[in-house]
């Protein structure tokens, strides 16, 4: 057994000391009396109380410096809550403020936490064709654009527009961010609602430019007049004009007395004679209208996530206890919220295996806020992070499917000095993209990959996908569902690698073997027998100074888990996943893939009767490994995503080193052009590049 | 440490005559009054329920400290050990609010309190990661792996970073308590 780490060791000491606390939490009803809570709250005069022995269990002996520091932890394990802090401090300052002018506690860089111009929360489109679009919106709404970023392809990679008093973001489609439009996810979950001074001359404006209206202007009996209709890029929105100022009451009455009398509906052509203001109070002038699978948790998860509040009196239930309408503020904006149905075509964002419209929620703290949303149940597409343009934010997917940027603003940038950064970030993440040793051939060209991406098609994809998310703790960073066959194609992250999972009823299934680094071998292997995989062979100590053991999961897959004896879990310069093949012949593999795709040789080891053992090899700085054929391990027909600069030539140069085609390059919906070939070996490529500037 | 009583009593003058000051005090005393109250209750909840209290209370009745050379955290070390007293005993009475030159013991365990306040300021000095695997580990309660999945990180690299970031807590702490045990 090799010694676990000093770190591993502290961690697994503060975690007997979490779980002991928690136990004592659980007990304890009454204020800490016994011996051993006392002990564990701690008495005036000891250090919080427990000495490391007491949190220590039965693990045993501990170095003299993890001891140490255990007591550090067992002292800030009351650490209070910064937002518990801030919270507290705003309460006082309110209570002050009525006898003062004192200001609000600016955020921590100084700058208001929802910068000028913005409100809390900004809806975020994704458009294909954004230039187009804006266009459209500044006819059909009257917007002004505020900015716009151009990718060096082409493209929008970020604009601003105004309508009234409310921002909107926009960009061009880009599936490898997960950012796509209504066209590909074939509808929105999200419906913009828009309140406008006239609703009619609105609706007829939007016509005009090209909109499709899906129910023309009436007086609704919840006191306004609306229309709704679909832009030409596939996005929904409401039109509406305020009316009346309905009291809770009279809301609810209207709701629950049924379709409203024929006079509530009459076809007016103009707003009534004295509109009351053309914005809802406690609205912005536009903002989203969010399609949940369930309403009622939905209220509840963004109050503990986002700290949204709910105005309870427009809640309507219907008698089936779906929520038919609800509405939250989170900050200062309103948020309407219905239930799916299929009465009004509206549909959560699992029906289309995304949302084409995001909320851009800033916020004072944004670690704070992405903690408190985490501890409610989302999930982290992008981790929280400084971002070029000023912002430190991240991106969170609710447990309905919905897609947060959470945000705060740490700098404010100026348009020019924003331009100079968005260009050298592009051609940073250019160069960072660009290996030193590639042969020129080949660049993997999508953030987040390598030019090697294992692909591995199956009939149970979800299936798949639960085993690499419990045993590899993997994240979903990618979903597209319901495509021709009925099928989803996902891509997931496991460290510091991505995989894609295919599946369908139809497809054609192409397990692999993977090499698999993973901090702790026992424990993945315990989980993935528990995960229904057979055991290939059990944990072991390898003479070449790796902690291996192999499983074959339920669809086929082999896996070879491993991590490092020494040094870091994962082996500097390899990634946390590595494609390995069981060719026939490793040489005619080797030299395919140096012919093909201009693959480098990096180790070979061969056995007495000359037997390829293992191997490694590069392509375009990523690492494929092999092991000839033999026992159990019998080739599979693994296919690769294959990131190239070249789809034609390296097209071309895999055919004639022998591989079957089976695609010729082609441009793809999804937004990359590739092709589909077969090596000698039985193993499936798909030569891939994203198509810069791929949207008119 | 005359320089600091100067600089307390000038703010808490200027608090009497604004009360839009007072967020200063809160600042300079938050600290001491949660680690006084956190040993002293069940859960995080009612650590929280009664460190508000304490300042809304020393709001309420800030006009009523007089500076007599007691530190300002005295008094609302004895407001906190009040509330908690009430709380213990369930006392439908309101107790009073001690008066600063109020002849009580100062409440044990205040030396403590002070120790746990400084590390609990230690942390907001550790570097941005360090301080991040420190807030989401210790006050959000995450798991290393909710912590690595948040963050980007793999959970060798957030052990790690937790390791150095108690060992610099260590350090620090110890360097200010003038090497004290920890």
């Amino acid at each position: 057994m090799p010694k676990p780490s000093l770190s591993g060791q502290l961690d697994a000491a503060l975690d007997a000391m979490f779980s002991r606390r928690a136990r004592i939490a659980a007990l304890s009803t009454e204020p800490p009396a016994t011996a051993e809570a006392q002990r564990f709250y701690g008495s005036p005069g000891t250090l919080g109380g427990a000495r490391g022995s007491d949190a220590r269990g039965e693990s045993g002996a501990l170095p003299d410096r993890v001891e140490q520091l255990l007591a550090i932890g067992q002292a800030l394990s009351d650490l209070p809550r910064d937002r518990f802090r801030t919270h507290l401090k705003a309460e006082l300052e309110r209570k002050t403020s009525m006898s003062t002018s004192a200001k609000p506690a600016p955020a921590k860089s100084g700058l208001p936490p929802v910068p000028e111009g913005y409100h809390t929360v900004t809806p975020y489109l994704s458009v294909k064709g954004a230039a187009r679009a804006i266009e459209f919106y500044q006819k059909a709404f009257g917007a002004t654009e505020v900015m716009r970023l151009e990718m060096p392809g082409g493209g929008i990679g970020h604009a601003e527009i105004q309508i009234a008093d409310s921002r909107i973001m926009l960009s061009d489609e880009f599936p490898e961010f997960g950012a796509l439009a209504p066209e590909s996810l074939g509808g929105s979950p999200v419906t913009m609602f828009l309140y406008v001074e006239s609703a009619d001359a609105v609706l007829a404006q939007a016509a005009a430019a090209g909109a499709t209206i899906d129910s023309p202007a009436a007086d609704r009996d919840y006191g306004e007049r609306s229309g709704s209709l679909t832009d030409p890029f596939g996005h929904k929105w409401s039109i509406s004009t305020h009316l009346e100022d309905l009291t809770a009451e009279q809301y609810q009455q209207r709701y629950h007395s049924g379709p409203p009398p024929a006079t509530a509906v009459r076809e007016a052509s103009k707003p009534s004679s004295k509109p009351v203001t053309p914005v809802r109070p406690g609205f912005q002038n536009a903002g989203v209208h969010v399609t949940v699978s369930d309403g009622v948790q939905a209220i509840d998860f963004y109050k503990r996530a986002f700290g949204a509040t709910e105005n309870e009196s427009m809640r309507f239930v219907d008698p089936s206890g779906r929520l038919a309408h609800g509405e939250i503020t989170v900050g200062d904006s309103g948020i309407m919220i219905s239930a799916e149905t299929e009465d009004y075509n509206r549909y959560a964002p699992r029906h289309f295996g995304g949302s084409p419209v995001k909320m851009h929620l800033f916020v004072d703290d944004v670690d704070a806020l992405a903690a408190q949303a985490i501890t409610a149940g989302a999930k982290v597409i992008r981790p929280v992070q400084d971002q070029f343009y000023g912002d430190r934010s991240g991106q969170l997917e609710d447990p309905f499917g919905h897609l947060w940027i959470v945000s705060s603003r740490i700098e404010d940038v100026s348009p020019e000095e924003m331009e100079r950064r968005a260009l050298a970030f592009m051609s940073q993440q250019g160069a960072a993209e660009q290996p030193a040793a590639a042969g020129g051939a080949i660049s993997a060209l999508r953030e987040g990959f390598t030019a090697v991406t294992p692909y591995i098609t199956v009939r149970e994809g979800e299936q798949l996908l639960n085993f690499v998310k419990d045993v590899f703790g993997a994240t979903e960073t990618f979903r597209s569902s319901g495509g021709s066959a009925g099928g989803m194609h996902v891509e997931a992250r496991i460290g510091n690698s991505m995989v894609m999972i295919g599946s369908g009823l139809n497809v054609e299934e192409r397990p692999a073997a993977l090499h698999v680094y993973v901090d702790d071998v026992d424990a993945a292997y315990r989980k993935a027998l528990q995960m229904g995989a057979n055991s290939l062979g059990e944990p072991t100590d390898h003479e070449y100074g790796e902690r291996g053991a192999s499983v074959k999961d339920a669809s086929g897959n082999y896996w070879y888990l491993a991590r490092s004896l020494s040094g870091p879990p994962v082996p500097e310069g390899l990634r946390s996943v590595t494609p390995y093949f069981h060719p026939r012949s490793g040489a005619q593999m080797i030299d395919f893939l140096k012919q093909a795709f201009g693959a480098h040789e990096v180790a070979r080891y061969q056995d007495a009767s000359g037997a390829i053992v293992h191997a490694r090899v590069t392509i375009d700085g990523a690492t494929i490994e092999m092991g000839e054929a033999h026992g159990p391990y019998q080739p599979m027909p693994t296919a690769i995503y294959l990131y190239v600069t070249d789809v034609d030539g390296t097209y071309q140069r895999a055919l004639a080193a022998g591989a079957t085609s089976r695609l010729p390059p082609t441009d793809q919906p999804y937004g990359d052009r590739n092709a589909w070939v077969q090596d000698p070996q039985g193993h499936t490529w798909y030569i891939a590049t994203p198509m810069k500037g791929a949207t008119a | 440490m005359k320089t600091e009583e100067a600089d307390e009593q000038l703010l808490i003058e200027a608090a009497q005559k604004n009360p839009g000051r007072f967020a200063e005090l809160y600042e300079a005393n938050f600290e001491r009054v949660y680690a006084f109250v956190v040993s002293r209750v069940r859960n995080r909840d009612e650590a929280q329920d009664v460190t508000a209290e304490v300042f809304h209370k020393a709001l309420a009745h800030l006009g009523r400290f007089e500076w007599r050379g007691a530190p300002f955290a005295a008094w609302l070390y004895r407001i906190a050990a009040n509330a908690l007293a009430d709380r213990a005993a369930r006392a439908a009475r309101e107790r009073e609010i001690p008066s600063p030159d109020d002849p009580a013991p100062a409440p044990d365990g205040l030396e403590e309190a002070e120790r746990r306040a400084r590390l609990f300021r230690l942390v907001r000095s550790l570097p941005r990661d360090q301080h991040r695997v420190i807030v989401l580990r210790f006050s959000e309660e995450m798991s290393i792996r909710e912590i690595a999945q948040a963050m980007g990180r793999t959970e060798g690299a957030v052990k790690q970073l937790q390791f150095r970031a108690l060992e610099t807590l260590r350090a620090r702490w110890a360097g200010e308590t003038g090497g004290a045990d920890a």
